[in-house]
Formats: C-alpha cells, structure tokens, sequence
C-alpha cells in the first residue's frame, strides 16, 4: 500500500476520523503505516491536518472513529501512562518548562516509570540522572545540563526536547514541524544526531516537515497528506503553500 | 451626534442624583467637615510621640499576624486550586473546589476575623485565621485561572511521558507559573497587612463607664458633657435604690464604737437620725431620659420597670448587674438588654440583690457558665479578672466581654485617691476581704486595721453605714491614711500596673 511491504511494522492506522466541529472533517478516512526504525516524514501544506494526525497517533487526541496500533498494542483510547512506554511526543513548540534546567526538562521524560514520591520533591534516581546526562551529551549539549531552558536558544531547545523523548525510552517517537524554526546547517546537525539515536536505539521516528532539502536528505519514507488523506510517497506539486493558510490545529 | 448627547446629559443627570444622596450638596455639612479638618490638623500638630512604644508594639503584632495568616492561607489555596484547574480534573471536581473557593470569598475579612473571634476568643489567633480564609478564598481562583492558562503544549508534551497529576503540578503548573504565583502572593501579603490594622481596631473594642454614685445631678450632668465632647461611646452606671434600713439601737452602737478612729483626725461623727436617701436616683434617670447615653447599667438592684422601659424607648442600651444564676433570671424578665454577671471576687461593692447575705465565692468562669446555659441575652463577665488568661478563661466560658475595674486604679487615667493606688502597690499587703464595715453593705477590700477592728461588729444597713463612716473616710484619704479608708480592690489586684490605661486593655484583649 505504501511501498514498504515486507518491512516490519512500528505503527499502523487505520480509518482514522476526526473533526473539532460537527461533520468538518479534518481527517477523513486516514489509513497509514510506519517502517520500523526509519525515520518517516509526513509532507503538505499548513491547515492539512498534520498536527491533528500527529496528535492522534501520539494517543493525545481520540478520533471520532477508527484506531491506531504501535507493535501490535492498540493505543486509541488507552490513558497516557499506560502507553508512554510505547509512544513519545515532541509537540511545534516542543513543551519544555522554561523555568527549569534542561537537565530537569529531560529528566521529565522518567516520570512514567517515577512514582509520586521522592521525584515530587526533585530526587530522582541516580541511574535516571545519569541516562539524562547521556541523552544531553548524545544530542551535543551535555554542557548545557544546569543551564534553565529560558537562556537556551532555539537550537538547544530542540536537543533537549529530543533528549527528553529519549529518557522516555519509547518505541517510536513522534515529532511536530521539527526543525522548521533552524536555520539549514543546524537542521541538518540534529537530524544527523536522530538518525543516529534512530540506529543506535533502534528508534521509529514520525515527523511533520515542509522543507524539501531536508526531506530528501534525511527521509527513509514519506507520506504526503492531501485534503484529509495520507497518500505514500513524495508529491513536490502539493509543498506549493497556499496563500490564505487556514488556521492551523 | 444627538444620541451622544442624549447620553452625555443623563450620565450627568444622574451623576447630580447620586451626588445630592450621598449629602455632597448639602453645604452645612461640607463647611462643618472643612471646619473638623482644622480641628483634626491643628490636633496633629505637634504629633504626639508618647503612643510611639504602644504603636509600635501593634504595627509589628500586626505584620506578623498578616505573615501568618498570608502563610497558612497560601498554603491551603494551592491543594484548591489545583483541584479548581479544569485542564486537570474533571468538572464535578473542578467546579465543587471553584464553589468553595467563591463561598469563602465572598465573606469579607472583617466577617471571618468576627467568625474566628468566636471560635478562639480575642487577640492576633483569630486575626491570623481570618487573614488566612480571605487569603485561601482569593488566591485558589488566581492560582486556578493561572494553572489553566498554562501553555497547553507543555502540558501534551510532558503529559505523554506519562506523567501523573503530581507531576504535572510539580514539574509543570508550578514552575511555569512561579513568577506570577510569586506576585500575588506579595500582593495579597500587602494587603493583608492593611486590612489587618483594621482588624486591630475592631478587636481592641472597649467602653468606658461613668459613674452616677455619689455624685450630685449636676455633678453627673458636667461629667457626662465632658464625656461626650471626646466622641466615644461610653455607659453610665447608676446604683437602682436597695435599701436595707438600719437597726437604730445598732447603728448608734457602731457609732459610738467607731467615734475613737475619728477622733484621730478630730471630727464628731453625726449622732443624729441614720440618714437614708436614694442618692437622687429621680434626678439622674430624669437626667438621662433627658439627654440619653449609649448605655445606662444599674447595681444594688433593678430599677422600676417602667425606668427601664424608658431608658429603652429613648434609645439606651439597659445593663442589670447579677451576682447569680436566680438574679440573672430576674434580670431577663425585668428586659434587661445585657447582664453584667458579677462575682465575689469583684473589687468595691456587690450588685447583689440580697444584701444581707454574703455572696457565694463561685469563680467567674462557673458563674457564667451557668447562666450561660440559661439565657441567650449577652453577658458582661466581672470580678477578679486581671490577666488575658483571666479575660479568655471567661470568654470562653460564654462571656462575650469582659468588664474591669481593679487592674486599671494604677493608670494614670485612674481617679483613684494617690493612698489607695500606693495600698494596690504595697507588696507588703495581705489579701482582699468582703467586709461591711465601711458602708453596711458586701465590698471587697484590702485588709487593714478598721476592717480587722471593726468588721465582726459592724451592722447591716446602707446607705445608712456609708454616710456615717464617710467623714472619717474623707479624712484618712486627706491625710494619706490607708488603714482608715475603704482600700477597694478585687482578687487580681497585684496585676494593677502603673501604665496607661490603654495598654492594659489591650494586653488584656491580648492584642
């Protein structure tokens, strides 16, 4: 269906529909499926629903019909503890807390596994704060752990927001409008350092992206979404943006 | 263009209305307050700096009462507010903690202080929980509004980690809303500090009695002027005629008895007929339906009933003093409007009704607990009570005021006689006694020589007594001569201090 028959799975959807308001279909009818530890891109032009379809994939959102699975667990419906071991959400403006430290953004990605004890008064385990203070190193900016994110630029802002998802340890991670913000050669770096957490921690990645470069360089899959629906491949004639966006969710 | 006008002008119509209610037109009125404005200024300057040490102590009780209070009701806003936060419970939740939150707002502070005051009696306590219940009514709807204007992205993004409301609050609403959460907290601490200074006022509530006794009409008359012309509230406290006719062959007796100690200062003391007047009990009544007091209060007994209907028509507040739980009753039903419960252990003469027995030594505490039990009209608690532990042990009894009159003869506003106040500091002195020697009627008083002489043989009858012995009175009083004059004093007299009144009111109202 989408050309990488053969391939194991990471995520499947199926029938997917959703509106905000009643019969406004902003997906209607979206079947798609993921490669396993590839990086899969999703294209099209702002107010096509990306974000929504994201969100919905990421188990934030329920669609008003229709499911998606992620190795096999069906995740629709599921409350989001019971499937932050499974699924990881970087969301456009990535949510990191600004008043805090990047190395407590990151150490956030934890609170899954963390009970409501010692972690409320800020004692997290040791061995968490170590793997933090990997993720932070991995994505180049260990230096940077006591720094609070407020004094972080863009750029180190979008590291620890992945090094977060990392602690997190899902299987797939889903990311929105990713690097749209950086300039080209810092996008290119920290999709460099994905690919790698991608090989090295054998890791699915969904994003939304709009830039053809980086689309070319660093896809291993894309989807194109169009008036509601997710067609595979890459169709440049629909990146053409039209003039009069609609507000997007 | 017309409309605007139309508008302009009822605006302005109306402005003139509600200007003409509130008296901004009434020109009198605006020349008297400009007038009081000089009167005020002229009374400011130069600034009395003697109350420094008084107000000092009260600005720094009041700052901590509104640290206090801002704490403990800031504590208690947070598990609310996050309760109230509807991005993280559900509505029937979200809205009961709103509900409360509201509820509690919507009481002033002034009210909640009245509440606690009920509950915990008098002093900075019941401040500081007032303060707090205002602070937890305004700051749990800020704190809430603020969670939920929380960045919604952040919540998606930290939320998909799997993170439990705990960690929401703690990672999430906290911190993102640390600055502002921060800033109303000061804020609120600001304005707590000034309502607080308005608490101070309502809890340092007191009025002052004038007395009739004694005095001739006139004499009450210029007192009462005098006392008007300060602004203050105040009562009046007459003595309601009791009379107890004294045994003639008795009198004559004691008076021989006694001629020895009046000879030391050369006076006959009068052989003639006992006298037994009502010291112009008419006269004052008249005097105060005439010109009314806030308060009149009556002891030795209960007037007319038609006086107090009287007192009560021409707006006076009317107070019978009761020293048990069968007087109080009578009390009631005579339409008493508040009841000073009076006990033995009072200073100066007993209100009882039945002089010719001595007053049973129940303690303050039992008195009203008693009577409390058996009516609803408002007690005064009297006798003995000279500490804050005194004043709070009879307000927690049921007392809803206390009434002094021992611990404030040292002040430098006291009237009493400079013999009597230096028997009160006398630290060689023993303890206080109920004796009739003096006036033929139950007065405690400090011990000395004409009570432990004369006291066995002294006989009942006032104002028969009163008037015989008080030339001889007059005159140790003249010569500095404690052992021949009435030394009044209640139990608590050694907590008498040198001060100004004010500040033992209000170290007994522990303010």
């Amino acid at each position: 269906m989408n050309g990488t028959d053969g391939d194991e799975l990471a995520l499947r959807a199926d029938g997917l529909w959703f509106a905000y308001r009643e019969a406004d279909w902003v997906l209607n009818d979206v079947c798609l499926s993921v490669p396993r530890g590839k990086i899969t891109i999703i294209m099209g032009p702002s107010g096509t629903g990306k974000t929504t379809l994201l969100k919905i994939l990421a188990g934030i959102l329920t669609p008003a019909r229709g499911q998606v699975e992620i190795f096999d667990h069906r995740i629709t419906n599921e409350p989001q503890r019971a499937i932050s071991s499974l699924i990881g959400y970087v969301p456009q403006q990535l949510g990191l807390v600004r008043n805090l430290t990047a190395l407590e953004n990151v150490l956030m990605g934890a609170l899954g596994r963390c009970g409501n004890g010692k972690v409320l008064f800020g004692l997290f385990p040791g061995h968490e704060v170590e793997k933090a203070k990997a993720a932070l190193e991995l994505m180049g900016i260990g230096h940077k752990a006591d720094e609070k994110v407020f004094h972080l630029s863009g750029g180190e802002r979008q590291r620890v927001a992945i090094a977060r998802t990392l602690l997190q340890h899902p299987r797939v991670v889903i990311a929105d409008e990713f690097v749209s913000d950086l300039d080209m050669s810092l996008a290119i770096e920290i999709l460099g350092r994905i690919r790698r957490a991608a090989e090295q921690e054998q890791l699915t990645f969904v994003m939304s992206m709009h830039r053809q470069g980086l689309v070319r360089e660093f896809a291993e899959n894309v989807l194109t979404m169009r008036e509601g629906k997710v067609v595979p491949g890459f169709r440049p004639v629909i990146l053409q943006e039209p003039a009069s966006a609609e507000m997007k969710r | 263009m017309k409309s605007n006008l139309v508008v302009t002008l009822i605006v302005a119509v109306l402005l003139g209305l509600v200007l003409n209610e509130v008296g901004f037109f009434d020109s009198g009125r605006l020349i008297r307050g400009l007038r009081n404005l000089g009167i005020l200024t002229s009374d400011m300057i130069p600034p009395d700096f003697t109350v420094l040490p008084v107000a000092s102590r009260a600005l720094w009780e009041t700052i901590l009462m509104s640290f206090a209070g801002t704490m403990l009701g800031f504590l208690a806003s947070l598990p609310i507010s996050i309760i109230a936060t509807r991005n993280l419970f559900s509505p029937p939740f979200s809205r009961f903690a709103r509900f409360v939150a509201a509820a509690i707002r919507t009481i002033p502070v002034l009210l909640w202080a009245i509440i606690f005051v009920i509950l915990f009696g008098l002093g900075p306590l019941a401040g500081t929980f007032g303060i707090a219940a205002y602070t937890v009514g305004y700051l749990a709807k800020i704190y809430a509004d603020l969670f939920e204007g929380t960045d919604p992205e952040i919540l998606e993004a930290v939320g998909s980690t799997g993170a439990s409301k705990l960690h929401l609050v703690r990672f999430v609403f906290l911190p993102e809303g640390a600055n502002a959460i921060l800033t109303q907290l000061l804020f609120m601490l600001e304005y707590n500090i000034r309502a607080s200074s308005i608490l101070g006022f309502v809890g340092a509530g007191g009025l002052g009695f004038l007395a009739a006794g004694y005095k001739t009409p006139q004499a009450l008359s210029d007192q009462i002027d005098a006392v008007r012309a300060e602004g203050v509230s105040f009562g009046v406290n007459v003595f309601a005629p009791n009379p107890v006719p004294v045994d003639v062959d008795a009198y004559r007796a004691y008076t021989r008895a006694i001629q020895v100690e009046a000879d030391r200062y050369g006076i006959t003391l009068a052989d003639g007929e006992p006298v037994e007047d009502d010291d112009y009990f008419e006269d004052k009544i008249d005097l105060l339906l005439a010109s009314p007091v806030p308060v009149v209060s009556f002891t030795f007994g209960f007037p007319a009933p038609g006086v107090i209907k009287a007192l009560r028509a021409a707006g006076s507040l009317v107070v019978l003093t009761v020293t048990s739980e069968a007087e109080a009753l009578l009390a009631v039903d005579a339409g008493a409007d508040l009841l000073v419960v009076q006990s033995s252990a009072a200073g100066g003469h007993s209100g009882t009704l039945t002089p010719l027995q001595v007053p049973a030594e129940t303690p303050i505490t039992e008195l009203i607990a008693q009577i409390r039990h058996r009516t609803s009209v408002p007690l005064l608690a009297a006798g003995g009570l000279a500490t804050s532990a005194d004043v709070a042990a009879a307000l927690r009894a049921g007392a809803d005021a206390a009434v002094v009159g021992t611990v404030l003869l040292r002040t430098e506003e006291s009237g009493a006689s400079a013999p009597h106040k230096a028997a009160l500091a006398d630290t060689s002195r023993g303890n206080t006694v109920v004796t009739r020697a003096f006036t033929g009627r139950p007065a405690r008083a400090l011990r000395n020589e004409f009570i432990d002489r004369y006291d066995a043989q002294a006989p009942i009858g006032y104002p028969a007594i009163h008037h015989l012995t008080n030339p001889m009175r007059k005159a140790a009083v003249a010569q500095a001569d404690p052992e021949r004059m009435h030394l009044w004093a209640g139990t608590g007299y050694r907590h008498a201090t040198e001060e100004p009144a004010g500040v033992v009111l209000s170290r007994l109202a522990n303010l």
